[in-house]
C-alpha cells in the first residue's frame, strides 16, 4: 500500500472532531452575527439579538431579546421580541433548506424604549421622505390670512392681469407702428412747403395773361398735390380711429376683470358651507395619516422579501444567493419546497391594553413553491379599555405576476379618552367616547384600496380656547360641545408611495347648521381682503397700461392737427374772390 | 517570501516521488479554485490525508490556487452558467437536483459548477505536466543549478541559511 497513508485517516478524523468542535463553540456567535447583520440591512436600522442557541436534538434555535430598532425614532424599537423558538425539520436542512414546523414569538411588544438609540442606516436615511411632503399630505381648515391670501394670488393666473399684458402688447405693437407709419405720411413740414407755394402763386402779376394762365395751371397741380395728401392723411386717421376703438373695447373688458376674479377666487377658495366638509379631514387626517404612513413603510418592508427577487434564464429560475458568488439555478423538485418556510408561527404581542394572541402560517419567500399565501390571524379578548379586537390577512404572491394583499381589523368598545383629535386650525378633544371599527384593507399589484367605517358612542367633545376670539371658533366650539356621537368612514386609494385619502364624517351635518353664519360673514372678510389685494396687485401694471394707451392720444392729436392743416390749405388754395386768405385770381 | 520560495526548493530537490508532488498540487487546484464551504472539498481533504501526497506542496499550492480563484471567478460564473442552462443537460441537472448529496453539494450555483468542471477538466493535464516539469527538473536543471557561480553565492545568502535550516531535522514538511 505504497500510495495510502493510514495515519491520515486518523488525521482526518482529529481535524474534522477538531472543526465539529469549533463550530460547537462558534456558531452561536456566527449565527447571532449573521442574523444581526442581514436582519438591519432588511430593515434599515440596528437589530440586536442578546443571545442565539442553535440545538442539534432536536434541531432548533432560539434567539431571546431582538430589538428591531424603528428606523425614523432611533430612541425606540419598532419591535422588540422576548423570545422566539423554532423546530427545523433536520432532513430538510440537509437539502439547503430551513423548513421550520413551529415557531412561537413570546413577549412581542411594538414602540418600546432603548436603553441606547440605535443607528439607522445610511440608505434608509436616504429614502426618508421629506417632511414638507408629509405635511402636505394633511388637510387643514380654509385659512384666510394675508400670508394666505398672497400665495393664493400668486398661485392663480388671474384673467386681469392676462388681459393686461395682451393689450399692453397689443399697444405697443400698435404705437410702434403708428409711430413708423406717421414719418411715412405728410407731415408739418411737407404741408408747410404748399404754404409756400401758395405764397408764390399770390405774387403772380395779375395783368400779364400769360402769367395768369401759367398760375391756372399751378393751382391746379397744387390742389391735386394737397387733396392727395388729405387722402393719405384721412385714411391714416380712419385706421388710426379703428385701431384706438379696438385697444378702448379691451380697456373697458378690463375694468371689469377684476370682479370676475375675484369671484372665481372666492368661489374656489372660500369658506363655503360645502367646504366644511374638510372639518372631518382637519379633525382625524392628522391621526390617520401617521398610522397610514407608518403601515405602508412597514409594508414597503416586508414585500422585498416576500417578493425574492427571481429571473428566468434558457426557462430555469435563477436567484441571486444572498451570500455567496454567482447564481443559484433553480430545478423541478420531485416534492418541491421553498427553501426557506415557517409553516406556523404562534405569536403573542404584549400591548397597552393586554396580550393579543394569534399565528402566522406559511411564512416563506418561495409562495409559487408552497402554492399557500401567508396569512394570519390575531385576536384580543379580555383587553383593558377593548372589548375585541381582530386582526386578520393575508399576503398572496402565489401567482409572482400578481399580488394580493388583505387585511382586515374589527375593534370593538375601544375605550378612548383624552384624544387631542385637531391641530390648529381646530384644537378639538375627545375627552371620553366609546369606538367602534372596522378597517378593510386590499392591495392588488401595488394599488391600495382601503376602506375604514368608525363610529363613536357616547362621546364628549371640547374645543379649546384659542387667541382666535372670531365668530367662527365660538360656532365651532358651540357645535362641538352638543356633540354626544358620530360616524365617520375613511378610504384611501392610490400607490404606497402616492395616494389619496378621502374622509367622511357625520360631524359636518352636525356642525354645519351652526357654522352657516359664520362661514357667511368669513366670506365676506375673505372677498374684501382678496379685492384689496388683487386692486393692490393690479394697480401697477394697470397703471403702465393706461399710459401706454394715453401714448397713443399724442397720435391722435398729431394725425388730426396734420388733417385740419391739409384741409386749411386746401382752402386757400381754392381761388374764390370772396375767400379770405385764399388765391385772388381776376375769373 | 523567501521562506516559501526555499520551501518550493527544497520539495523540488528532495526524494519526494513526483508523483506526489504532482498529485499534491491538482489536488490543491481542487480546493483553491471551487468555493471552501463545498461537500467535494471534504473529499478532497480526505483524499490529501489518506493519500501519499505532499502536504507542503498541497498547502502551497492551496494558497496559490486560491489567489488565481479570485480573478477566476468570473469565469467559472459564466462557464457554470452556461452547463446549467444548456437545455440538453437539463434532464440530467433535474435528477441531480433531486438527490439530496448533490443538493448539499450545491452543484446548482454556477460559481461551484464552473470551477468544479474547470478544474476537473485540468485534472489530468495539470497531474502529467507538473509530474514531468518535476521529472525535467531534477534531471536537467537541478545539476546545472547547483554548478553556477550564482548559485554558490546564493549558498552563503540569506536564502541559502534559510533553505538549509528547513533542510535539517524538524525544519521540513
Amino acid at each position: 500500500m505504497r500510495w495510502l497513508r493510514w495515519k491520515g485517516f486518523i488525521a482526518f478524523i482529529i481535524i474534522a472532531a477538531l472543526l465539529m468542535g469549533l463550530w460547537f463553540m462558534l456558531i452561536d456567535t456566527i449565527a447571532r452575527s449573521i442574523m444581526e447583520k442581514t436582519a438591519t440591512k432588511l430593515v434599515g436600522a440596528e437589530v440586536n439579538i442578546s443571545d442565539v442557541d442553535l440545538k442539534l436534538a432536536p434541531l432548533g434555535v432560539t434567539l431571546q431579546g431582538i430589538e428591531v430598532t424603528n428606523p425614523n425614532d432611533p430612541q425606540t424599537n419598532a419591535v422588540q421580541i422576548t423570545s422566539l423558538i423554532c423546530s427545523l425539520e433536520t432532513a430538510q436542512l440537509f437539502l439547503r433548506k430551513v423548513i421550520i414546523d413551529e415557531m412561537s414569538i413570546t413577549g412581542m411588544a411594538f414602540g418600546t424604549k432603548r436603553e441606547r438609540p440605535g443607528f439607522v442606516t445610511k440608505e434608509h436615511k436616504e429614502k426618508e421622505r421629506p417632511p414638507g411632503e408629509k405635511a402636505a399630505l394633511m388637510p387643514t381648515l380654509p385659512s384666510f390670512s394675508k400670508e394666505d391670501i398672497g400665495k393664493i394670488l400668486e398661485s392663480e393666473d388671474l384673467k386681469t392681469l392676462d388681459m393686461i399684458r395682451s393689450i399692453q402688447e397689443e399697444t405697443q405693437a400698435r404705437k410702434a407702428f403708428w409711430e413708423k407709419r406717421m414719418g411715412e405720411i405728410p407731415d408739418k413740414e411737407d404741408l408747410e412747403q404748399y404754404e409756400k407755394r401758395i405764397e408764390d402763386l399770390k405774387k403772380i402779376d395779375q395783368k400779364d395773361p400769360q402769367s395768369i394762365l401759367a398760375a391756372t395751371g399751378k393751382i391746379k397741380s397744387l390742389q391735386e398735390d394737397i387733396q392727395k395728401d388729405i387722402r393719405i392723411l384721412k385714411d391714416a386717421q380712419t385706421r388710426f380711429n379703428t385701431d384706438y376703438a379696438t385697444i378702448s373695447e379691451q380697456m373697458k373688458q378690463v375694468k371689469n376683470a377684476p370682479a370676475d376674479d375675484l369671484r372665481s377666487l372666492v368661489k374656489k377658495y372660500g369658506p363655503t358651507p360645502q367646504g366644511l366638509g374638510n372639518v372631518s379631514a382637519v379633525l382625524f387626517g392628522e391621526k390617520i395619516g401617521v398610522w397610514v404612513e407608518r403601515s405602508l413603510f412597514w409594508y414597503q418592508k416586508i414585500n422585498p422579501i416576500l417578493d425574492r427577487s427571481r429571473e428566468e434564464k434558457k426557462g430555469q429560475k435563477v436567484t441571486k444567493p444572498l451570500r455567496a458568488a454567482g447564481v443559484d439555478i433553480h430545478f423541478r423538485e420531485h416534492t418541491p419546497l421553498p427553501d426557506f418556510l415557517v409553516r406556523k408561527a404562534t405569536a403573542s404581542v404584549n400591548l397597552e391594553q393586554g396580550t393579543v394572541q394569534g399565528n402566522l402560517f406559511n411564512i416563506t419567500t418561495d409562495q409559487d413553491i408552497l402554492g399557500s399565501p401567508l396569512s394570519f390571524d390575531f385576536s384580543g379578548d379580555k383587553l383593558k379599555g377593548i372589548t375585541t379586537l381582530r386582526l386578520q390577512g393575508s399576503m398572496n404572491r402565489v401567482d409572482p405576476k400578481q399580488n394580493i394583499d388583505k387585511l382586515d381589523v374589527s375593534m370593538k368598545g375601544y375605550a378612548l379618552h383624552g384624544v387631542d383629535l385637531g391641530a390648529k386650525a381646530l384644537p378639538v378633544t375627545l375627552e371620553k367616547g366609546t369606538m367602534n371599527m372596522d378597517l378593510s384593507t386590499n392591495v392588488v399589484n401595488n394599488i391600495i384600496s382601503a376602506e375604514l367605517k368608525g363610529s363613536v358612542s357616547s362621546a364628549k367633545l371640547t374645543v379649546a380656547d384659542t387667541a382666535d376670539t372670531s365668530r367662527f371658533s365660538s360656532a365651532v366650539s358651540s357645535a362641538f360641545s352638543g356633540i354626544d356621537s358620530f360616524s365617520l368612514q375613511a378610504s384611501l386609494k392610490g400607490t404606497p408611495q402616492e395616494y389619496t385619502m378621502n374622509l367622511k364624517s357625520d360631524l359636518e351635518k352636525v356642525v354645519s347648521g351652526a357654522l352657516q353664519q359664520a362661514v357667511a360673514d368669513l366670506t365676506k372678510q375673505f372677498e374684501g381682503d382678496l379685492r384689496t389685494a388683487l386692486q393692490t396687485k393690479i394697480e401697477t401694471p394697470l397703471n403702465s397700461l393706461q399710459s401706454d394707451v394715453s401714448s397713443l392720444d399724442t397720435i391722435e392729436k398729431e394725425l388730426t392737427g396734420r388733417k385740419n392743416l391739409a384741409d386749411t390749405l386746401l382752402k386757400k388754395a381754392v381761388p374764390t374772390p370772396s375767400q379770405k386768405g385764399g388765391l385772388k385770381l381776376p375769373f | 517570501m523567501i521562506q516559501l520560495f526555499a520551501k518550493i526548493l527544497k520539495i523540488l530537490n528532495s526524494e519526494t516521488d513526483p508523483y506526489q508532488i504532482s498529485l499534491a498540487v491538482c489536488l490543491a487546484m481542487i480546493i483553491g479554485f471551487t468555493p471552501l464551504m463545498s461537500l467535494h472539498n471534504l473529499a478532497i481533504l480526505f483524499l490529501v490525508l489518506i493519500l501519499r501526497v505532499n502536504l507542503s506542496t498541497f498547502i502551497i499550492s492551496w494558497a496559490i490556487f486560491s489567489g488565481f480563484a479570485y480573478l477566476l471567478d468570473p469565469l467559472f460564473h459564466k462557464a457554470g452558467l452556461a452547463l446549467l442552462t444548456a437545455n440538453s443537460l437539463e434532464g440530467f441537472w433535474t435528477v441531480l437536483y433531486n438527490i439530496p448529496v448533490f443538493k448539499i453539494e450545491r452543484f446548482y450555483n454556477s460559481v461551484v459548477m464552473g470551477s468544479l468542471v474547470v478544474s476537473v477538466l485540468l485534472f489530468l493535464p495539470l497531474f502529467f505536466l507538473s509530474k514531468s516539469m518535476v521529472v525535467r527538473y531534477r534531471m536537467h536543471v537541478l545539476a546545472w543549478v547547483r554548478k553556477t557561480r550564482i548559485m554558490q553565492l546564493i549558498q552563503l545568502s540569506k536564502l541559502y541559511r534559510a533553505y538549509t535550516s528547513l533542510s535539517l531535522p524538524g525544519g521540513g514538511s
